[in-house]
C-alpha cells in the first residue's frame, strides 16, 4: 500500500451552469502531510476540496482516497475518515444548538451512545467551547461559529482533514487558536488539508503548497520554494508575504542573504546582521 | 424614512418573534412539564374548541391559554406581540361573512342603490371564527414558546414523524435567521447607496426590492447546496433516522394533562 492518502490524475470538473472550475489537475498528498491549495478567490479551490472529499463527483479524471476511488459507492465508506469543514461556518452548522451539530457526524455513524459522548465532550474540551453547548449556532459569533465547525468535524477523528479558508474572516486571537489547533491535529498524525488565498497565514499552516489559479495547477512545492517565487504568485494571481517582500528588496540592496517567509526566521536573521554590526 | 428601513424593521421585528430560545427555558409550568404532555394536552386544547360554537365559551376558554402563559412566566407582551397579528389577519378574511350570511339585519348601510346589511348570524359566525383562532394560535404558540424549537423537533422525531418532515422544520427555523440577516445585509448595502430619500413606493424601489429578493432566491439555492453538501460529509442519508428518546412522563405530568382535559371534556358537555 502506498503512503499517498490522496491521488487527483487529470480531474476536469464543470458546474450545471458550464463554468469550468477544475480544468485538468492532477496532484497527490501524503499520509500525515500539512498541504495548502493556494489560490486566489475564483480559482477553483474550493471546488478542489469538494471533488477529493467525494461531494462533488469529476466530470473527467479519477480520485483515489485512501486507496479507494471516491464515487457514489465508496463515499459512504470514506467519510468516516475525511472530516470537511466548510468555508462559511452557516453552511456546516445546520441543525438547532451546538452540541446536536458536533453529534450529527457520529449519530449518523451509528456509533454506541457512550462513544458519542465520550467523543463530544472530548472535543468540546479540546476547542474549548463547552460554555456553548446548547447554544443556537445563530446566536454564535463568527469566531465560535468557526470553531464549533471545525469540531463538527474532528469528532469523527478523522485520518484526513479539509478545511476550506480556515483563517478567513477570523480576528487575530481567533485565527491564532485555529492555526494552533491544526498544527496541533498534524502533529497527532491527522493529514491537514486546506485551501486558502492568504499568503501571510501560510507558512504556519503547510508545508507543502499548490498554487491553482482558473482551475489550472500553476506549480507546486516545498513552502519557501513557493513563497519566494514571486513571478509564480503574480502569474496565479496572488502575491508574496509582506516579510518576503521587504527581504528581497533587501537582499537585492546587498543588505541580507537570505528571504526568511516568516517573522521569526526574519527577527533570527535581523540579530544576527544587528548583532554583527555592533562594535 | 424609506422603505428598506421600514423593511429592515419589519424583518428585525419578525426575527425577535421567531426566536424562541430564551422563554423555553424559563422554570414556569409547562417548561417543567414532558414536552408530550404539554403536546397533546394543546393538541386536546384545539380540537376541543372546533368543537364548541358558543362564543362566550369560546371567549372563556382564551382565558387559559394567557394564563398557562403567565404561569409558565412567559411576558405577556411578548406573548401578545406574537399572536395578535394572526387572529387581526382572519378577521380581516372574514369579514365577507358578516354579509353573506343570512338572518336577522342588526346593522345596515346604503350606498345608493346598494345596501350592505349586517347580520346577527353573519355577525356571531364572524366573532365565533376570529375567537377560535385566538385561540388557537394562542395555545400553539404557547406550546411553541414553552417548549423550545429544538425540544420540539426531538418530540416530533420520538413520535416517528417522518424523518424529512422533521429536517424540513429545522432547516427552515435555522436558515430562517440566516436569510434574514442576509436581506438585512442588502438592504443595508442598498441604503448606503441611496441619497434620496423618499416616503412613497415607487416603481425604481418595487424594481430594487424585486432585486433583492431574486439575489437572496439565488443565494438561498446555492447556499442550500453547500448545507445538503454538508450534510452529506457528516453521514446524512434522506432516508435514515436518528432516534431520539424523550424523557419518561412523571405524575406531575399526567396531573396536568388530564386536569386540563377534564376542564375542556366538562365545556363541551355543557
Amino acid at each position: 500500500m502506498s503512503d499517498s492518502i490522496i491521488k487527483v490524475r487529470d480531474v476536469q470538473f464543470s458546474y450545471p451552469a458550464g463554468v469550468a472550475a477544475i480544468k485538468g489537475v492532477s496532484l497527490e498528498i501524503q499520509r500525515g502531510e500539512r498541504v495548502a491549495i493556494l489560490g486566489p478567490n475564483g480559482s477553483g479551490k474550493s471546488t478542489l476540496i469538494l471533488l477529493i472529499a467525494g461531494l462533488l463527483s469529476p466530470q473527467n479524471g479519477e480520485i483515489t482516497v485512501f486507496d479507494e476511488k471516491t464515487t457514489s459507492k465508496t463515499f459512504q465508506k470514506l467519510r468516516s475518515r475525511i472530516g470537511v469543514v466548510f468555508q462559511d461556518p452557516d453552511d456546516q452548522l445546520f441543525t438547532q444548538s451546538v452540541i446536536e451539530d458536533i453529534e450529527y457526524g457520529p449519530k449518523n455513524l451509528r456509533l454506541p451512545e457512550e462513544d458519542i459522548k465520550r467523543r463530544s465532550s472530548h472535543v468540546l474540551a479540546k476547542m474549548g467551547i463547552d460554555h456553548l453547548k446548547d447554544r443556537p449556532p445563530h446566536r454564535l459569533s463568527f469566531g465560535e461559529k468557526k470553531k464549533v465547525s471545525l469540531a463538527t468535524a474532528l469528532v469523527l477523528e478523522p485520518e484526513l482533514l479539509m478545511f476550506d479558508e480556515p483563517t478567513s474572516n477570523l480576528d487575530l486571537v481567533s485565527r491564532r487558536g485555529l492555526i494552533d489547533t491544526l498544527n496541533e491535529l498534524n502533529r497527532a498524525g491527522t493529514t491537514t488539508v486546506i485551501s486558502t488565498h492568504d499568503v501571510e497565514a501560510l507558512p504556519e499552516l503547510a508545508d507543502r503548497v499548490i498554487v491553482i489559479n482558473h482551475g489550472t495547477m500553476f506549480g507546486e512545492g516545498e513552502i519557501h520554494m513557493i513563497l519566494q517565487n514571486s513571478k509564480l504568485l503574480k502569474s496565479a494571481g496572488l502575491e508574496s508575504p509582506a516579510i518576503v517582500r521587504l527581504f528581497t528588496e533587501l537582499k537585492s540592496k546587498g543588505l541580507v542573504e537570505t528571504v526568511p517567509i516568516t517573522i521569526n526566521d526574519a527577527q533570527k536573521d535581523l540579530t544576527k546582521i544587528l548583532s554583527k554590526r555592533q562594535p | 424614512m424609506g422603505i428598506p428601513t421600514s423593511l429592515r424593521d419589519i424583518l428585525e421585528g419578525a426575527e425577535s418573534l421567531v426566536e424562541i430560545e430564551d422563554l423555553s427555558g424559563k422554570h414556569g409550568l409547562l417548561q417543567s412539564l414532558n414536552p408530550l404532555a404539554t403536546l397533546v394536552t394543546i393538541v386536546f386544547m384545539i380540537v376541543s374548541s372546533l368543537l364548541i360554537s358558543s362564543l362566550s365559551f369560546l371567549a372563556l376558554l382564551c382565558v387559559i391559554p394567557f394564563a398557562l402563559a403567565a404561569l409558565s412566566k412567559i411576558p405577556m407582551k411578548n406573548f401578545l406581540l406574537r399572536i395578535f397579528w394572526i387572529p387581526v389577519f382572519a378577521a380581516v378574511i372574514s369579514l365577507p361573512v358578516l354579509f353573506l350570511t343570512p338572518g336577522q339585519a342588526v346593522l345596515s348601510a346604503n350606498f345608493g342603490s346598494w345596501a350592505m346589511i349586517v347580520t346577527s348570524q353573519g355577525l356571531q359566525r364572524f366573532l365565533v371564527f376570529s375567537v377560535r383562532v385566538l385561540f388557537c394560535v394562542a395555545s400553539l404558540s404557547l406550546l411553541i414558546l414553552s417548549t423550545g424549537f429544538d425540544k420540539l423537533m426531538k418530540l416530533l422525531s420520538s413520535l416517528r414523524v417522518p424523518a424529512v418532515v422533521v429536517q424540513m422544520f429545522s432547516l427552515t427555523y435555522r436558515y430562517f435567521f440566516v436569510s434574514v440577516h442576509e436581506v438585512q445585509s442588502m438592504l443595508l448595502a442598498k441604503e448606503a447607496r441611496t441619497y434620496v430619500t423618499r416616503r412613497t413606493i415607487n416603481y425604481s424601489m418595487l424594481k430594487d426590492l424585486g432585486s433583492i429578493l431574486a439575489a437572496l432566491f439565488i443565494r438561498t439555492f446555492e447556499r442550500s447546496e453547500r448545507v445538503y453538501m454538508a450534510m452529506k460529509s457528516r453521514g446524512f442519508e434522506i432516508e435514515k433516522s436518528n432516534k431520539v428518546a424523550m424523557p419518561s412522563l412523571r405524575l406531575r405530568d399526567f396531573v396536568f394533562a388530564t386536569s386540563t382535559m377534564m376542564v375542556f371534556g366538562l365545556i363541551i358537555l355543557f
